[in-house]
């Protein structure tokens, strides 16, 4: 496995958190999202994301509304629920949890030293 | 010269190349068979977001959707293979999604003239069993030998394969 598959392994790991992290600072449509996480190199081809996007709202974690758009068709505006609110919550402990224990196992645990 | 075709994606017009056309429509097969069974709202969302680049690229609804326009639009998105593995055969989703299922006389599936070949590809039943209605229907008499003719005579032969 090269160190480029492992990089986009961890990404895709992650890529839920992030757009359920992106929509909490305020409601978006697809390609606003698709520009944030390429910005943040989190993606790189812009398909993946609607998949992942049919899957939340599924489990209720978003849902969405339609907005009239200055030019063309109508956007499909996602908006997190109270669900998606409490399951962002845990991601963030998660996330935080784990950048510690990758802190202790890169640099070793003080305490037992 | 080139022959183009109109296609609406996402409830907006446009005018595509032929090739451009096809590879696109081999394009979405593609993904739908990734997807899960049923999910026709991530199809509906990628096709506005194509429609949306395609806009982007060509601004003029007078100018037409090239083959470069859909292979720039297919790598923004992103290769088929990022989308899973396929769930289902692709010839499972042909008929749904063709935009145009023109009717032609068979050239592999044929025993005289193609033609009952050609119907079960346009209805998608087997041939066999057209094969054998049409037999019983001549033999009852009446117009059917008649009709097999008619569209010997004017059904063209399905494109050669390229």
């Amino acid at each position: 496995m090269n160190e480029d598959n492992v990089k986009v392994q961890m990404r895709k790991g992650i890529l839920e958190y992030c757009i359920l992290a992106i929509l909490s600072r305020g409601d978006s449509y697809a390609p606003k999202i698709i520009a944030e996480l390429k910005e943040a190199q989190m993606i790189v081809v812009e398909g993946t994301l609607y998949p992942i996007l049919t899957r939340q709202k599924n489990a209720g974690l978003l849902t969405y509304r339609w907005e009239e758009s200055p030019q063309g068709p109508p956007r499909k505006y996602y908006m997190l629920t109270d669900a998606g609110q409490r399951q962002l919550a845990q991601l963030d402990e998660a996330w935080e949890e784990m950048v510690e224990q990758i802190r202790v196992i890169r640099h070793g645990n003080p305490e037992t030293e | 010269m080139k022959e183009t075709i109109n296609v609406n994606i996402a409830q907006q017009a446009f005018t595509m190349d032929m090739d451009a056309y096809s590879a696109l429509t081999a394009y979405l097969d593609d993904i739908s068979r990734r997807m899960p069974e049923g999910d026709t709202e991530t199809m509906a969302d990628i096709e506005s977001r194509i429609a949306e680049i395609f806009r982007e690229r060509v601004p003029s609804p007078m100018m037409v959707i090239t083959y470069s326009v859909v292979k720039n639009t297919m790598s923004q998105i992103g290769d088929a293979e990022n989308f899973g593995m396929a769930n289902r055969p692709l010839n499972d989703s042909k008929n749904k999604n063709r935009g145009v299922l023109k009717f032609y006389r068979s050239r592999s599936n044929r025993s005289i003239a193609g033609v009952c070949g050609g119907l079960s590809e346009y209805f998608g039943i087997d041939a066999t069993l057209i094969r054998i209605l049409a037999l019983v229907c001549i033999f009852a008499g009446g117009a059917t030998l008649w009709l097999y003719l008619i569209l010997w005579l004017v059904v063209p032969y399905e494109p050669k394969e390229k």
